[in-house]
C-alpha cells in the first residue's frame, strides 16, 4: 500500500539532500572553512565520540583519499554503503510507496554490534589507542 | 520484585509483562480472554495441537531500528544514539524469547531515543551554525577579496617545498 504523500515527499527529499550536502563538504576543509560545526559531545568533554572524525573521514574520501579517511573514522567509512542503501530505500519509497529498508537483525548479531559500537568508544579514548582517534587535517 | 503472573496454559512463572509463554507459547492474552479450554486433561507438556495456542513460530520480530541508532549516534547526539541502541539490541533476543509485547515496547523506546537523538542534533546544528554564521560571512568576504586582487604571477606550491 503506498504510503501518505507527506512522508513520500520528505523522503524523497533525502538523497538530494544528501547529494548537496556531499558536494559542499567536498569543497569546505572541516575545522577550516564552511558551515561545519565540531561534535558537540567533543567539544563539551574533549573525549571522541564514535562518530568523531567521520566530517574529516568523509572529505578525504571525497577528494580519494581512502587510507586517509579510514584512519580519521574506519567506522564511518564502514558504514556509509548501509547508508547508502539506507538513501536508496528512502528514494524507492518516494517512488513506488514500498517501504524495504535495510535491517540488521538477529539476537547475536545486534548485540556484537552494540557492543562494538560502545567499545570503539571507549577505545578509541584510551592511551595507546590513538591510532583509532582522529587527527587534525594537515 | 517485579510483578509475575502464571500462565494459565501450564502455570509456568512469567513476568507480568509477558505476552506469549516461554514455556509452551501460548498467547496469554488470548487465553485469559477466552474461557478455560473444555475437556483439557492432557500433561501440560502436551504439544500445542491448536494454532490459536501454537508458539508464534515464524512471527517476524518487530523493526528494531539498530541502523537508525547507530546513525542518530554517530551523527546527532551520542547519549540518546546510545541508548537507542541498547534497546533495539534488545528487540530481536526478546521476540526469540516469545517475549513479543516486551519486543515491541524495546522496538518503540529505540524508536523514541533515536528520535530525540536526531532532533537534539538539528537544534545543536541550528544553534552551532548560527553562532558561526559571522565567522563564516568574514571568510567567505576575505575569499572573494582574495579572488579580486589580481593572481601573483607565480607562487611555489606549498607541497612542493621539500623540507631540507
Amino acid at each position: 500500500m503506498p504510503g501518505d504523500t507527506k512522508t513520500r515527499v520528505i523522503a524523497a527529499l533525502a538523497a538530494p539532500a544528501a547529494v548537496a550536502f556531499a558536494w559542499y563538504l567536498a569543497a569546505h576543509k572541516p575545522g577550516e572553512t564552511g558551515l561545519l560545526p565540531p561534535c558537540l559531545f567533543h567539544l563539551t568533554t574533549g573525549l571522541h565520540c564514535p562518530g568523531c572524525g567521520g566530517t574529516r573521514a568523509a572529505y578525504l574520501a571525497l577528494h580519494g583519499d581512502l587510507s586517509g579517511a579510514l584512519r580519521q573514522n574506519a567506522f564511518f567509512i564502514a558504514l556509509m554503503p548501509l547508508v547508502a542503501v539506507y538513501l536508496f530505500a528512502l528514494t524507492r519509497y518516494a517512488a513506488t510507496g514500498t517501504w524495504a529498508p535495510p535491517k540488521i537483525t538477529g539476537r547475536n548479531l545486534t548485540v556484537v554490534i552494540t557492543v562494538f559500537v560502545i567499545g570503539f568508544a571507549i577505545l578509541r579514548n584510551l592511551p595507546g589507542l590513538e591510532f583509532l582517534a582522529p587527527t587534525p587535517l594537515p | 520484585m517485579a510483578q509475575q503472573q502464571q500462565c494459565p496454559r501450564c502455570g509456568e512463572l512469567l513476568a507480568s509483562e509477558t505476552h506469549f509463554c516461554t514455556r509452551c507459547g501460548v498467547d496469554i492474552y488470548a487465553a485469559k480472554a477466552g474461557a478455560p479450554r473444555a475437556g483439557q486433561t492432557g500433561s501440560p507438556y502436551e504439544t500445542p495441537s491448536n494454532e490459536r495456542f501454537a508458539r508464534p513460530a515464524g512471527v517476524t520480530p518487530p523493526k528494531n531500528y539498530l541502523i537508525e541508532a547507530i546513525v542518530t549516534t554517530i551523527c546527532c547526539c551520542l547519549p540518546f544514539g546510545i541508548a537507542a541502541i541498547v534497546f533495539a539490541s534488545k528487540v530481536d533476543r526478546l521476540a526469540m524469547q516469545g517475549d513479543y509485547a516486551g519486543a515491541i515496547d524495546a522496538a518503540n523506546k529505540a524508536k523514541m531515543y533515536a528520535i530525540i537523538a536526531v532532533v537534539a542534533g538539528l537544534i545543536y546544528n541550528v544553534v552551532a551554525v548560527v553562532i558561526y554564521a559571522p565567522q563564516f560571512m568574514e571568510e567567505f568576504k576575505k575569499e572573494m577579496q582574495k579572488q579580486e586582487r589580481p593572481a601573483p604571477e607565480f607562487t611555489v606550491p606549498e607541497l612542493m617545498i621539500v623540507p631540507q
